[in-house]
């Protein structure tokens, strides 16, 4: 609009310049009040437009700076909104590592205590297993002691084999292959004992034929004739359909 | 059996005693199971030369047999070649045989790979004949040496010689040669087993029914010794006391005795009734036997004292385990055992009845497991193609070794260490 006015204004003033530089005096001065007029009036309007527009100018940019101000208000309501939601999530966040952390540190804790269990367990079962494996060489060496016929050897081997391990499985095998050992050094009187001990401790054990047999070969080798015959009598009633009781059969002629 | 004399002459060590030492010669010896050792072809002193029986063979044969060496033969010393295989030490020496080509010197050095230098010698010097013995006897003296053991070189194998219908009892040194006849019957003779050093107890059919005979391997001289009007059969003698147990079918069925080695003082120590109990063998420290027994439905291997109480089964695999041989270290009895695919093979078990485990299958029939002196090999017959011959192996099953090719020996029974 501005231009606009600009541009009238310039065309008016082009327009007199042109009638002045004519030459036509009277004509001239009347021409220049109408134009004079013309532009007053011109120049009213221009103001009244400049008004106008002042006007509308302000009111644009009154709205202008209420728009703003709206949208400070928004941007600021938003990042007011946004900060909370930050604060939130870095809450949440924070929760969360909390949580895996203590989920982490509970893991640990768990596998630790998994490990201990194993290593305890395992320990235990290797413990077990060492004093099963050892009890089980101590006697495998004291019985290829016998087998080999060095009963002095055997006899300490079973021994110690009982001093350590009184309630293993074969506790009344060393017992046994103890006496046997004694036997077979024809210790007959040391023999004897262990028999009789054996056959106090296990009156209903897998050997006791054998070892009521044995007895009263120990008996018959001190010449102690009526005890070998009370033993070997007791064997038959005991097991008489043993070989011990077919041996002390034929031994005593029956 | 003519007598054959050779004698050791001398022992170098002393003269480089400085050399042995320099070579520890136990440290180098107790680094293996087996040791490695070179043997080097002796040579000759003079132009007589040797056509049989070379010293430098049946060393390395006899190293190799023994399972305790890992022996490499060349013909010339090659310190490269030696030293490549990880072998320290090796033994090389030199012999002279006379002019009447009847008498030899042979000499056995044992040196360091490293230095050439001389560990042990020694010389013997003896009939021709005796060669092989006076070898046995320088190999047994590197057993001593270098494992502070007994060897087994100079211990003999009985055998059932199978002539057809005839069965005939002989001898053999541990590693098939030197076999002589000990019977020479028409009949059949069999279980042979060695009393003592000299003598010989065996089955014989003489009478036309099983007895057991006496004899003696230095006179050529036989007798019956255990004569029943039943069958008497499987003598084994104990190395402790000489008591001898055999199986006889006296009373009724088979059972197994013993007797003084007299003959004297026969036991029943089985007594099966109409069963058999059978094969008895007696463990080293003569305290237990093991025998066959088919009481509990087929014929296993049981074990038990020598005065018959505490009678108990030891093997549970097979379907039929016979011909026990309790092993002279006491830990193992060897046996032959019927497998599922109806073949003999040989087994070994502990006399608590633990560890069965099989230690030679060659095709065919596999029997009659006999241990060496040592405990170390079980030398066993297979019979295959209507063939019988001899084999060795180690107690493990491993280094399997054919002994004979005649595909007449039956029933080996080694000697011990007398």
């Amino acid at each position: 609009m501005i231009k606009a006015v600009k541009a009238i204004i310039f065309s008016c003033t082009v327009i007199v310049a042109a009638l002045s530089s004519t030459g036509c005096s009277q004509l001239t001065v009347l021409r220049v009040k109408e134009l004079n007029a013309v532009r007053d009036s011109i120049r009213a309007d221009q103001q009244a437009y400049f008004n106008k527009l002042l006007e509308e100018q302000s009111k644009l940019l009154a709205e202008q700076r209420n728009a703003s101000e709206m949208l400070r208000l928004l941007r600021a309501d938003q990042l007011a909104r946004f900060n909370e939601m930050d604060r939130k999530t870095s809450a949440i966040s924070n929760n969360l590592s909390d949580s895996q952390s203590r989920l982490s540190r509970l893991d640990q804790k768990t596998s630790e205590f998994s490990r201990r269990l194993d290593q305890k367990l395992a320990s235990e079962e290797d413990a077990a297993n060492q004093r099963k494996a050892q009890q089980d060489k101590l006697f495998e060496i004291a019985m290829s002691d016998f087998n080999a016929g060095r009963y002095d050897l055997s006899i300490s081997g079973f021994l110690d084999f009982l001093r350590q391990f009184p309630d293993a499985a074969q506790a009344s095998d060393a017992e046994y292959w103890a006496a046997e050992s004694r036997f077979a050094k024809k210790e007959y009187e040391a023999a004897e004992k262990e028999y009789m001990a054996f056959i106090k401790k296990y009156p209903d054990g897998q050997r006791s034929c054998s070892v009521f047999y044995k007895l009263g070969l120990a008996y018959e080798h001190q010449d102690k004739k009526k005890s070998m015959e009370m033993v070997w009598k007791n064997l038959l009633q005991r097991c008489p359909d043993s070989q011990e009781a077919q041996s002390v059969k034929a031994r005593m002629g029956q | 059996m003519k007598k054959i004399f050779f004698a050791a002459l001398m022992v170098l060590v002393p003269a480089l005693a400085g050399a042995a030492e320099k070579f520890d010669l136990e440290g180098y010896a107790s680094r293996f199971d087996s040791i490695p050792i070179g043997v080097i072809k002796f040579k000759p002193t003079n132009a007589n030369l040797l056509k049989e029986n070379f010293p430098w063979d049946i060393i390395e044969n006899n190293l190799d047999l023994s399972g305790k060496f890992g022996v490499v033969a060349l013909p010339e010393f090659d310190s490269a070649s030696l030293a490549k295989r990880g072998i320290g030490v090796y033994v090389d020496g030199k012999y002279t045989l006379e002019a009447d080509g009847k008498t030899v010197l042979i000499e056995c050095y044992l040196r360091d790979v490293a230095t050439r230098s001389l560990l042990v010698g020694k010389k013997y010097k003896g009939e021709l004949k005796a060669l092989r013995n006076m070898v046995h006897r320088y190999s047994n003296e590197l057993v001593e040496l270098l494992f502070s053991d007994r060897g087994i070189f100079e211990s003999r194998i009985l055998y059932v010689r199978a002539e057809g219908a005839r069965k005939n009892i002989g001898i053999m040194d541990f590693d098939g040669h030197n076999r002589a006849r000990l019977t020479n019957d028409n009949i059949i003779n069999i279980f042979p087993t060695f009393a003592d050093k000299s003598t010989v107890l065996w089955t014989s059919y003489q009478r036309g029914k099983p007895d057991i005979y006496r004899g003696s391997i230095t006179a050529g001289t036989s007798k019956i010794f255990i004569q029943e009007k039943a069958m008497v059969v499987s003598p084994d003698v104990s190395t402790i006391d000489g008591t001898i147990a055999y199986a006889s079918s006296q009373s009724g069925s088979l059972n197994v005795y013993t007797c003084s080695p007299d003959g004297s003082k026969k036991r029943q120590l089985t007594f099966s009734r109409g069963g058999i109990d059978t094969a008895p063998s007696w463990s080293p420290n003569g305290y237990q036997i093991a025998f066959t027994s088919d009481r509990g439905g087929g014929p296993q291997i049981y074990v038990m004292d020598a005065t018959g109480s505490n009678q108990r089964r030891v093997t549970f695999e097979g379907r039929y385990n016979d011909t026990p041989a309790w092993s002279p270290k006491g830990d193992k009895i060897a046996y032959a055992s019927l497998g599922d695919n109806y073949q003999y093979n040989i087994w070994t078990v502990s006399p608590d009845g633990n560890d069965a485990k099989m230690v030679a299958n060659l095709p065919g029939a596999n029997e009659n497991p006999t241990w060496s002196p040592d405990g170390t090999l079980i030398a066993f017959v297979n019979t295959a193609g209507g063939r019988s011959d001899m084999y060795i192996v180690k107690h493990d099953g491993t280094r399997l070794r054919r002994i004979t090719k005649t595909g007449d020996v039956r029933m080996p029974k080694w000697s011990h260490f007398w």
